[in-house]
């Protein structure tokens, strides 16, 4: 009846191929035989696209051969803007529809993927071009690198600490008076008053960014004498025997003395004789009890500082009750510096402390060097989407944080670290390593350590891990070792710590340092490294129980220390178990897994709704629903009626996800709703019932949704795993989704740092 | 792709995703302590990521779910889900829209969408929005075929189509024989190996048995309903695992005493397998008929019923054989015992045991001892039939174990 005119305008496309239901009805009725439909490879199929499909039904077998052929070989999408505007895409990333198909051809390919995670490796290789301009300049020519700094250098000027003979810096300071000079906070160690000037003890630096922040007024007066400029200089580890000379004046040595052991923030304080005025807080007032106290106690043997008197006590005039601070500061210390170490690194402790030798003899086999190997991270992903995509005028207004940019300092690396440039960080981090001498190419050469650069490293490594620049952080992470050398201990520097007892690397280093194999294909080695962190943690409780110091030693704790120090450590212990649970849910090894994540309840009663859920979670990945139920009953039969708001959430997410394994997302999307209906804001629920939509074939709305979510609200939505839900309902919306990703890149650029993760947005 | 640029433009798109189930997104923790440099800064930043679980920020497993990455496996047995949508990218509405899913197999076409009948119009920007199921009956290549023809506001009438190609897969499952009893028992062993790259919950693996048999499971250590299973507390599949499961099946009652005559190929079940994957992606998989060639018993079949499984060394013990005439004529029997090195046999060697019709069965009780301690291999049992003087021997009948009564 109708003349149809196909689109490829095929003469036979005729009567067979009506827009009417059924019309299809050859296909439907011709079986086609075996060998022809899936003969696939047959060279006489590769014709090109013509849909040339409504003919009489004899050809129709050989023309759907056709198009199979076809569709597998290249896209037939009628507009395929996207495949045409965008670059070669990632093998990992494809997902169009038509690249699926040729997905499927190579079955093998599939699975590559399994978790958004999984996606970020990539970047990884920018950091290999470090520029030249990296390290060196940093080094070499102090007075290139003054323009890093010069912005805050007013009143705010810094020197770099532990100078060898600091006798020969004044001099040099009043000289150097015009010279720009790099600044570097963070190894500075002192506010020196300028009375020790007199003393022919030039103390070094002095300004550090927490002392502004903390007591203003004071240190402007302290700091603003010293605004001179001194080379950048990193030593090793000065000899302090002349500090502790002749007089009792002052306590010099504490001017050596790592600072942020107060609680509230990272300070870089430590001159405990600062003129601060009283009540100007505990910025100042804390950490000063702390060095004085260390100071006091010069011999090793007694490990827990008993307040002798000494010449030194005339510093304590000015505070009240300092002792009493001072012990419990170095409890403080203490409980979190303890760390047993090898036998064989013992032994060198010991030796050094009994001064049977010095550290000078100890193999360099045994010491730890690390230094950069990665210089100039600093590569925004997102700008360079945007010089792509939206056009160099859009790109330039994209304003992020660089590490030129911030103070030098550990205040600017905290402003990058919550800026999320963690890049920038990185890079920064790179730069304080430097000052201290452990910069790029340094690695294998003496070092000194002081808390100080053990933080940045620990906080360089931690970022590169959060990057998931899993191989950088490995390579850097070399030169320590297995964090037991000899001189990553406070023993092994009687002198520059005296007194001073444990490890300096913290804790969170050595537990980063135990997870990382696990993001290498090395779970193995993860669960090793772990195991010993649990077992030292385990006989440190040990120790606490039996009436002991947590490091074996006969110190009598009063009744609360102990008790805190059970409390610490019994939370490293359940971190080390729960970084142990994931590492073996990484594995895959579902059943030790589960294990372990139950065993942590009993540290962390508080969690154990949440552990609870996690562990059905475990179950429903694996397929065992039934399972999955009886933990999720466990946890309602713990979440009693008017409890807290997240235990109601929680029971409900846990029944949305039980439907979802049944298949009923209908229920699973109502559940969701009711998640939202005491919590509107959960980002997770709200994300959840719009993937709900989807699989009910409500693709618009699951899209408005989200769409809407990300627009009101972009701080908790501009996430990976919501981007990713978006970009990929864009795909399957329509053929313009590379706009729709630009506008997202665009919402991403005003709000992310240099850290964000764009492979979520697939644009590339 | 250049051939497609001097294709004429489609006003309508077609999209394809397959809905595997979603996944839930698993987070980095890194943490550090207060007193460390960042401070609670990690923390915080941990506390504000949407995906963490709050209040346990350290547990990596979060519950955001995000969709699915990539087509993956698909194998006999599983559903195959795919949303299908079409969507108008230009700038005019669309008239008289029919979408049409069909799935190609080597075997057979599907027709899988849910309405046949064409959408009247469809606007700018709007979607014509499918899902479909399918649960795939078949190994090999399937291709998905999508169809659409629509009229345009000229009245114009554009089809256009596009192809999916997928290869379905099975499991592994392998029927091992077990060795022919000298009981009426069957034992039946079935390998599944696990050949996704995912972890596989195995929800049920059971036979069904056919009328004539029953089943029991030896699956699980104890029996009762809570004994524990064989394969430890967790019911799962690693990738590439295997795993065997063991039936014994016995013939009922009523087909018991035929047992001794059935020969040739005789159907004992079919086993029946569901599997679950991530998040309850569910398979189910029934094999055929399974078939059991009945062991080939001769003319003769001797089977014990009754014999103590130890026995004290030089000390007589009862056995007592079942001797079932399986040919087509009767036989009249004599049994003869010799002795082996360490099987010795009491009474009356070359006695009558009268005659014996086709089908019909005698039990024989006799007495033995041994002279050697051990596991020891009952032997020398001789059969002669007269009417044919053909003998048959029955050699390694069972085995008894022979122990040294404690002398007190």
């Amino acid at each position: 009846p109708q003349e149809l005119e196909l689109n490829d305008g095929d003469p036979a496309a005729s009567s067979s191929e009506p827009a009417a239901p059924g019309s299809l009805a050859p296909f439907k009725d011709n079986i086609l035989p075996l060998e022809d439909s899936i003969d696939l490879g047959g060279a006489e199929f590769a014709t090109p696209h013509e849909d040339s499909s409504a003919t009489p039904s004899e050809s129709l077998m050989d023309r759907l051969n056709d198009q199979m052929m076809e569709s597998v070989m290249i896209s037939d999408s009628p507009n395929n803007s996207e495949e045409e505007d965008v670059a070669p895409i990632d093998s990992f990333l494809d997902r169009g529809e038509d690249e699926r198909a040729t997905e499927k051809d190579e079955g093998k390919e599939a699975e590559m993927i399994q978790g958004t995670t999984d996606i970020k490796i990539f970047v990884e290789q920018q950091n290999n071009i470090c520029s030249e301009e990296g390290p060196t300049e940093q080094m070499n020519t102090p007075e290139e690198s003054k323009d890093i700094v010069s912005p805050q250098s007013d009143n705010e000027s810094l020197y770099v600490s532990g100078c060898e003979e600091p006798e020969s810096q004044s001099p040099q300071e009043t000289e150097s008076k015009d010279q720009p000079v790099p600044v570097c906070t963070i190894f500075s160690q002192s506010a020196q008053p300028k009375s020790l000037v007199a003393d022919g003890f030039q103390p070094t630096l002095i300004k550090s960014p927490s002392f502004s922040m903390g007591s203003d007024g004071a240190n402007d007066d302290t700091a603003t004498p010293h605004k001179q400029n001194i080379p950048l200089m990193c030593q090793p580890s000065p000899s302090l025997s002349k500090f502790f000379t002749d007089n009792g004046q002052v306590n010099p040595a504490s001017d050596f003395f790592d600072s942020f052991t107060t609680p509230s923030s990272f300070i870089s304080i430590s001159n405990p004789n600062a003129e601060v005025p009283p009540g100007t807080g505990m910025a100042a007032g804390a950490p000063t009890a702390e060095h004085q106290l260390s100071s006091t106690s010069s011999s090793i043997s007694t490990p827990a500082p008993l307040p002798t008197l000494s010449p030194l006590q005339a510093v304590f005039s000015g505070t009240d009750d300092p002792f009493a601070t001072a012990l419990s500061l170095s409890e403080v210390d203490r409980r979190h510096d303890a760390w047993l170490p090898s036998e064989e690194t013992r032994k060198v402790l010991i030796s050094v402390a009994t001064q049977q030798y010095s550290p000078a003899y100890v193999e360099s086999s045994r010491l730890t060097m690390p230094g950069l190997k990665f210089d100039n991270l600093q590569v925004d992903a997102v700008k360079d989407l945007m010089l792509r995509f939206v056009g160099e005028q859009a790109a330039m207004k994209r304003q992020v944080l660089t590490a030129s940019s911030v103070e030098q300092s550990f205040s600017g690396l905290k402003q990058l670290v919550s800026s999320k440039n963690w890049r920038a960080a990185v890079d920064l981090t790179g730069r304080l390593l430097t000052a201290h001498g452990q910069g790029y190419g340094k690695a294998g050469q003496a070092a000194s350590h002081t808390t100080d650069s053990l933080q940045l490293w620990f906080v360089r490594l931690a970022l590169f891990t959060k990057l998931n620049l899993f191989q950088n952080a490995e390579l850097e992470f070399e030169p320590f070792g297995n964090l037991d050398q000899p001189d990553l201990y406070y023993e092994y520097y009687p002198a520059v710590y005296p007194g001073k007892r444990g490890s300096m690397v913290p804790f969170s280093m050595r537990l980063l340092h135990a997870e990382l194999p696990q993001y290498l294909a090395k779970p193995q080695e993860a669960l090793d490294r772990l195991h010993r962190l649990e077992t030292i943690c385990l006989a440190i409780l040990d120790n606490l129980e039996k009436g002991l110091a947590e490091d074996g030693s006969m110190v009598t704790l009063t009744q609360e220390n102990r008790q805190a120090s059970l409390k610490l450590w019994r939370s490293r212990l359940s971190r080390v178990m729960y970084s142990m649970a994931n590492c073996l849910l990484l594995m895959k090894d579902y059943v030790l897994a589960v294990e372990t994540y139950r065993s942590i309840v009993q540290y962390e009663p508080q969690q154990r709704v949440q552990l609870l859920s996690g562990i059905g979670r475990i179950f429903l990945q694996i397929g065992d629903v039934k399972m999955a139920e009886r933990f999720f009953q466990d946890v309602e039969k713990g979440c009693q009626k008017g409890g807290p708001l997240s235990d109601a959430t929680c029971v409900l997410m846990n029944r949305a996800f039980v439907y979802l394994s049944q298949n009923n997302y209908t229920e699973a999307h109502a559940t969701f709703l009711e998640v939202l209906k005491i919590d509107p804001t959960n980002p997770v629920a709200n994300n959840n019932a719009a993937v709900c939509l989807l699989y009910l074939g409500r693709l618009k709305e699951s899209l408005g949704q989200l769409e809407g979510l990300v627009q009101q609200d972009p701080a908790s939505y501009l996430h990976e795993s919501v981007l990713f839900n978006l970009t990929t309902m864009y795909e399957l919306e329509s053929s313009r989704s590379t706009q729709k990703k630009q506008a997202l890149l665009e919402a991403v650029a005003c709000r992310e740092g240099d850290s964000f993760n764009t492979q979520c947005l697939k644009l590339a | 792709m250049d051939v497609n640029q001097t294709k004429q433009e489609h006003l309508l798109a077609l999209k394809v995703m397959r809905l595997t189930k979603p996944t839930l997104f698993t987070n980095l923790p890194v943490t550090c302590e207060e007193r460390d440099l960042p401070g609670d800064l990690f923390g915080q930043l941990m506390r504000q990521d949407p995906s963490t679980i709050k209040g346990a920020e350290t547990l990596m497993l979060g519950e955001m779910l995000t969709l699915p990455q990539n087509f993956g496996n698909i194998f006999l047995g599983e559903t195959f889900s795919s949303y299908i949508s079409v969507h108008n990218d230009s700038t005019q509405i669309v008239k008289e829209i029919l979408v049409k899913a069909d799935l190609q197999t080597s075997s057979q076409r599907l027709n899988l969408s849910a309405s046949n009948s064409a959408v009247a119009e469809l606007k700018p920007e709007c979607c014509i929005d499918d899902v479909i199921h399918h649960e795939v009956k078949e190994i090999g290549t399937h291709i998905l075929v999508c169809a659409v023809s629509y009229t345009t506001q000229l009245g114009e009438k554009l089809y256009f189509r596009k192809f999916f190609k997928f290869q379905v897969n099975m499991l592994v499952i392998l029927l091992l024989p077990t060795p022919a009893l000298q009981t009426d028992e069957v034992f039946l062993e079935a390998q599944i190996q696990n050949i996704t790259t995912s972890p596989m919950f195995m929800e049920k693996v059971s036979l069904e048995p056919t009328i004539m048999y029953n089943v029991t499971e030896l699956n699980t250590v104890a029996s009762g309903d809570d004994g524990e299973s064989t394969f430890g507390k967790m019911s799962y599949l690693q990738p590439m695992d295997t795993r065997q499961y063991l039936y014994c099946l016995k013939p009922k009652a009523e087909y018991a005493e035929k047992a001794g005559v059935i020969k040739g190929v005789t159907m004992i079940g079919k086993l029946d397998i569901v599997w679950r994957t991530n998040l309850g992606e569910k398979g189910r998989l029934q094999t055929s008929q399974l078939q059991r060639m009945a062991p080939g018993y001769g003319d003769i079949r001797l089977s014990l019923e009754i014999i103590p499984d130890t026995v004290n060394l030089e000390e007589p013990f009862d056995i007592v054989c079942k001797i079932t005439n399986c040919s087509e004529r009767t036989m009249d029997l004599v049994v003869e015992m010799c002795n082996t090195r360490s099987i010795h046999w009491c009474g009356i060697s070359g006695r009558q045991l009268g005659k014996l019709s086709p089908g019909g069965s005698l039990l024989v009780p006799l007495t033995i001892f041994s002279s050697v301690q051990g596991l020891q291999s009952i032997s020398g049992l001789r059969l002669t039939d007269t009417f044919l003087k053909r003998t048959y021997e029955y050699d390694d009948i069972a085995q008894v174990c022979v122990i040294c009564p404690k002398t007190t």
